[in-house]
């Protein structure tokens, strides 16, 4: 059933929960929660946080299923109600309360290794990760937003544009401002 | 015809807009040209690029083992999406049911209004009537412990001159009961004669 279940696209599997057989619903959830999961992270910056807002994402879309409109991509769907809940958590609490440098101690490895770079390069690279990503950390909601969806999760303008109900021209504008407010917070890289 | 030269202060504001590549193709093209030959601006755009690459240099975190439990088990104790569909479609139902009726006694009424003015009338005076017994009644009903208050202390006087309790609490729940039927027999006097006032209008009208 599971294998089965592994072959369904995001579409047939929420038209089998409407239908009545609920565990279809795990299945998505087991396919998207670590993206979820990440996207959030990105924005509220704390595993716990992120942990609970992951939780609450998906209760939340379980419970809106039946107004999801299968025609329609289901990861845009949830990653549009996770980045709502990241931001109305930051609105909430305002400031970032997070050690930047615990999760790069934490032993998590880098998605996209280069295989040309030399140990140094790789060393070099981490602390300029370090750098941007404590500075991210520093920037209102949705400019922190719009940065994680457009270089940590890689979306088109457009995408993020859906994702988050804005304006192209105002995607942008965050876009380049959190860029710029990067720069002059990180310097010379 | 020759394209005029971007400057710095030019190029600077278009620099992020042409990291996206969301330039048109002219003025991509010029802030191209003037990237080839300015430093200055060649390294803010490697800047930006160094930034972009950075935020996707940023490591995968890994969700604690128990996440995909606790999702599961907190689904499995909320009412399933079917369930919640019929839920809804019930309520829509009921929803569409009741402003059907609304607007189809809305309707009637009007109707009555513009073919039968003095049906109309009697019907208002029905709605009147029944919206002034209930007042009535309710003023009262609201009056009633007032009134056995009143006739509880006198009672209570009445007790204790004659000095025996329980013949006190006879005469209380007598005298009470007495009063509330005689205020009930009123209520349904004044109703009836409302409803046979009511009922003579109506007659008298169709």
């Amino acid at each position: 059933m599971d294998e089965t279940r592994e072959e369904l696209s995001d579409s047939q599997l929420v038209q089998t929960c409407l239908e009545g057989r609920t565990g279809a619903y795990d299945a998505l959830v087991a396919r998207h929660y670590r993206g979820i999961y990440n996207v959030v992270y990105r924005i509220v910056g704390n595993a716990e946080d992120a942990s609970d807002l992951t939780q609450e994402t998906f209760l939340r879309a379980y419970s809106k299923l039946g107004t999801f409109d299968t025609s329609k991509s289901f990861l845009a769907w949830i990653r549009r109600i996770a980045t709502n809940q990241g931001i109305d958590h930051l609105r909430r609490r305002r400031t970032s309360d997070v050690s930047l440098d615990g999760q790069m101690e934490s032993g998590l490895q880098y998605a996209d290794t280069d295989l040309t770079q030399s140990p140094a390069e790789a060393v070099e690279m981490a602390e300029d990760s370090r750098r941007v990503l404590a500075a991210v950390q520093e920037l209102p909601a949705k400019q922190r937003t719009v940065l994680v969806l457009r270089h940590v999760e890689g979306l088109k303008l457009e995408e993020i544009a859906t994702t988050l109900s804005l304006p192209l021209g105002t995607v942008k504008t965050l876009l380049f401002r959190g860029r710029q407010a990067i720069r002059a917070m990180v310097g010379e890289l | 015809m020759k394209r005029a030269q971007m400057d710095c202060r030019r190029v600077q504001t278009l620099l992020e807009e042409y990291f996206e590549g969301t330039l048109p193709t002219r003025r991509r093209a010029g802030v191209r040209e003037h990237l080839d030959q300015c430093h200055g601006c060649a390294a803010e755009l490697v800047q930006i690029e160094k930034v972009a690459g950075a935020l996707a240099a940023v490591p995968r975190a890994e969700p604690a083992a128990a996440l995909l439990r606790e999702i599961a088990a907190r689904t499995a104790l909320m009412p399933s999406p079917s369930a919640q569909q019929a839920l809804l479609a019930g309520w829509r139902r009921l929803g569409v049911l009741a402003a059907t009726l609304l607007a189809a006694l809305v309707g009637v009424r009007f109707a009555l209004m513009a073919l039968m003015p003095r049906a109309s009338s009697a019907i208002t005076y029905v709605v009147d009537a029944l919206i002034r017994a209930a007042n009535f009644v309710q003023t009262w009903f609201d009056a009633l412990p007032k009134v056995g208050r009143v006739l509880w202390e006198a009672l209570v006087g009445f007790a204790a001159s004659l000095g025996s309790a329980s013949e006190a609490v006879a005469f209380d729940l007598i005298t009470y009961a007495v009063a509330e039927l005689a205020l009930l027999v009123l209520v349904v006097v004044l109703c009836d004669r409302r409803r046979r006032a009511v009922q003579s209008t109506v007659t008298s009208l169709l």
